[in-house]
């Protein structure tokens, strides 16, 4: 079964070590610009939201690549770069509509996350849950579940 | 460079000059980085005749080395200059992630000296440097000065350091605030700011930060990691659910929060302020950590739901500003505690001495001493919350009684009759009790920015763990909190180890987490700390050079005060502390003048300072290869450039 990160901004605390970590992790430095997963903050109103590849069910990524760079490993479902075939042409940056998809400022080729092979970093050393790592069919199960809480007690 | 950005960024406003130089390696070794080369730039660019508004005194911001890495404690930033409040040294730290940026865009520290002619803001885009003009911020409040930077360099992901109209009208006491929520507070750092001309530093950072061995260094977080995961970790549980705020109840029952200007240490409405009831249910919204890297997350996104200031939202409270405006005024509403939050990052002033300095006005109204023709038809009664607001505001624009307030509460209890209400160390008031804690009183007299914790707190006293004293000085002393035993070695070694984390830039809160771990067999200390430093830096360093780089800081710091004029005779506190006896809670009957010489004693020998003057002896300066330093002090004796003559700005 597949698995993706799922995201609950309202659990975030903002302290960005999923990117830090997820950038060491790759490339052995620190560096926001190099990490797969970004925090976005909003300061004005406290939040913060991590935006990570969704691992999409037909990429446009993969689509838009001219070269196949970006392809689905069968091993792992995972989608992936290929750096050997990639030539920076920014497509996929182009095509992905969440931004998830980033050219490394060193290497010049398309970074995107990898889910570190199918134990990410990120939502391992995330310590308030705001990242889960969850097989599709149970993602946002949570909200569903706060979500029928909250009607519920309208109801009674 | 590993661990360090490489850069130091000069900026002198008098000539619109900005220069870029390369990070000495030997500071690095012998100041590590942060607070400590921030020290060593003051230190030899800011001499006794240079006042604290003069422009040639510096503002000097610096990130250490472990900012920004993996290390998983939050990265802090120190700002550094000559204080205009005391007249001694002056820093402040603050969270935010506008010091990681920084480093991001290639700096390790900004050295700002100079004025310029009108206002100017700089603008940091990695390589490229801009001294902008800023007349169109001034007299803007930090957050509309925060959103209009970023509105007119389009980029909503700028990180700002600013000040607020307090900075501007340079109220002794005024704050820089870093991210809109994140405060270097104390000793008046913002007035510094306000006095060059300079509203605010903009910083956006691409770049890397390099790891000299990965491997290790990540092998090393892994550990503190392990520590610091809150989760299901009851060590950390009560920080990382209410903040610094969860320790307020603890406070009230050991006696040490600030009652009505410290009248009383135990506060009868304590319940008003219940942690559960009032303070999550009706106010919090969210955890937020406050800087890059911090697992534990103290910080908070407020709501105000019902009541005058419905609606409003903000980050924090914690514990200081919580004892400032509630109990130390004796003020039982707290919502108007989160307003004032906003209202004092708005303007960009201390809460703390904002605070002590409306305490005395309480106070003087309370025993008769002034009247309403004497404050401008406010009435001082306590808890009465417009009375706050209107004395805040009246501060910072510097207005009738605001304008005398505004000098610092102890400069204006001088004026008002009323010294011997200000509970300070060398002309910095702070809101904590200590006259139970000699600990506390001998670290708040030593310190060399005037009252405050900060410098040289101890994690083991209130909490009586004597085990952790043990391990750390065969003693147990050290854990005995309302006996002056050990006290002097102790503050000694907590003055090394913070000013360390401030170094490294690195929280203190979370950092002494390490050492104080349930079993002392766990203890990290500073040998740990020199592993990580040197994995992470590449530097060579062993354990007792890496300590010694810490004490180093610390006797630098005090020479930089002494060079001033600052003797044994000013290690002191204020008068209530030290003669009135401590009016309740466990260590009732105590005060100060009943042992701190004693502490002073054993503190002044631990350092190997000469216990009658408090001065650092040649031979200790020389054994940490300071032995430039000696002349100084009898330099500056003879040509009479000391702390009185230079004081006035």
């Amino acid at each position: 079964m597949k698995k993706i990160i799922e995201i609950n901004p309202d659990a975030c605390t903002g302290c960005m070590y999923c990117e830090n970590v997820c950038s060491f992790e790759h490339t052995s430095e620190v560096n926001p610009a190099r990490a797969r997963i970004n925090i976005i903050k909003f300061e004005k109103l406290g939040l913060s939201v991590p935006m990570v590849c969704n691992q999409c069910e037909d990429p446009p990524c993969m689509d838009v690549c001219p070269t196949g760079a970006l392809y689905v490993d069968p091993a792992t479902n995972i989608l992936r770069v290929k750096d050997a075939l990639c030539i920076g042409c920014k497509a996929c940056m182009i095509a992905c509509p969440f931004g998830a998809v980033k050219i490394d400022p060193i290497t010049k080729k398309a970074v995107k996350c990898d889910l570190c092979g199918g134990d990410p970093l990120c939502v391992k050393y995330c310590v308030t849950g705001a990242l889960r790592y969850v097989e599709t069919a149970r993602a946002f199960s949570a909200k569903r579940l706060k979500k029928a809480r909250e009607v519920t007690a309208q109801l009674e | 460079m590993y661990g360090y950005a490489g850069a130091v960024l000069r900026v002198d406003l008098t000539n619109k000059k900005v220069i870029k130089q390369h990070y000495e390696r030997e500071w690095q070794r012998l100041f590590l980085g942060g607070s400590g080369v921030n020290d060593w730039i003051l230190y030899n660019e800011v001499k006794p005749k240079v006042a604290p508004l003069d422009p040639e005194n510096r503002l000097i911001f610096g990130v250490g080395p472990l900012a920004g890495t993996i290390f998983p404690v939050g990265s802090k930033i120190k700002i550094t200059t000559r204080s205009p409040l005391t007249g001694i040294l002056g820093d402040a730290a603050s969270g935010g992630r506008w010091g990681v940026e920084l480093k991001h865009a290639g700096y390790d520290h900004i050295v700002v000296q100079g004025r310029s002619e009108k206002p100017v803001y700089i603008w940091i885009d990695d390589d490229s440097v801009e001294i902008r003009d800023a007349s169109h911020l001034w007299g803007k409040d930090v957050f509309e000065t925060d959103d209009i930077i970023k509105e007119d360099l389009g980029d909503e992901e700028i990180s700002v350091a600013a000040i607020g109209q307090a900075g501007e009208n340079l109220v002794k006491f005024a704050s820089i605030i870093v991210n809109r929520y994140r405060a270097a507070g104390r000793t008046g750092v913002g007035c510094v700011m306000g006095s060059k001309n300079l509203k605010a530093i903009a910083v956006r950072g691409t770049k890397s930060i390099k790891i000299a061995d990965p491997e290790k260094f990540e092998k090393y977080c892994q550990i503190a990691r392990e520590r610091l995961d809150p989760r299901g970790n009851p060590l950390l549980e009560t920080l990382s659910k209410y903040g610094t705020i969860g320790l307020l109840p603890v406070y009230n029952e050991i006696g040490c929060v600030s009652v009505k200007n410290f009248q009383d240490v135990t506060w009868d409405k304590i319940d008003s302020f219940d942690l559960e009831e009032v303070f999550l249910k009706r106010f919090i919204r969210r955890s937020l950590a406050c800087s890059p890297n911090c697992l534990v997350h103290c910080s908070h996104w407020w709501q105000i739901r019902e009541g005058r200031f419905a609606g409003e939202e903000g980050e924090k409270p914690e514990l200081v500003i919580s004892i400032s405006f509630g109990p130390n005024l004796d003020n039982a509403d707290m919502a108007s505690i989160f307003h004032i939050q906003n209202l004092i990052n708005k303007y960009g002033v201390d809460s703390v001495e904002t605070a002590t300095a409306i305490g005395i006005m309480m106070e003087c109204w309370q025993k008769g001493m002034i009247s309403e023709k004497d404050t401008d038809g406010i009435s001082y009664e306590w808890g009465n919350v417009d009375a706050m607001l209107e004395t805040i505001r009246k501060i910072v624009y510097r207005e009738g009684i605001g304008n005398l307030l505004a000098e610092g509460t102890l400069n204006a209890a001088k004026k008002l009759g009323c010294e011997k209400f200000v509970c300070h160390a060398k002309g910095m008031t702070m809101i904590e009790d200590l006259r139970a804690f000699p600990h506390w009183a001998l670290n708040h007299a030593v310190s060399t920015r005037g009252a405050d914790h900060l410098k040289g707190y101890s994690m083991i006293d209130k909490s009586g763990r004597t085990d952790i004293s043990k391990a750390l000085f065969g003693d147990p002393g050290a854990g005995m909190a309302h006996s002056p035993r050990l006290k002097g070695i102790s503050v000694k070694f907590f003055e090394e180890f913070l000013q360390m984390c401030d170094a490294l830039g690195i929280c203190k809160l979370v950092a002494t987490r390490l050492l104080t771990p349930a079993d002392p067999k766990d203890i990290l200390g500073m040998e740990y700390f020199s592993h990580v430093f040197s994995s992470a830096t590449g530097i060579e360093i062993s354990p007792k050079e890496f300590a010694k780089s810490c004490e180093r800081i610390v006797v630098l710091e005090k020479m930089f005060n002494v060079r001033l004029g600052v003797r044994r005779k000013d290690d002191t506190l204020g008068y209530r502390w030290m003669k009135e006896p401590c009016p309740s809670g466990p260590g009732k009957g105590m005060k100060a003048e009943d042992y701190l010489d004693v502490c002073l004693d054993e503190y002044y020998k631990a350092r190997e300072f000469d216990v009658k003057t408090g001065i650092p002896t040649e031979a200790k300066l020389k054994k940490l290869g300071l032995e430039n330093l000696i002349g100084d002090i009898e330099r500056v004796e003879k040509s009479d450039e000391t702390l009185s003559s230079a004081k006035k700005g």
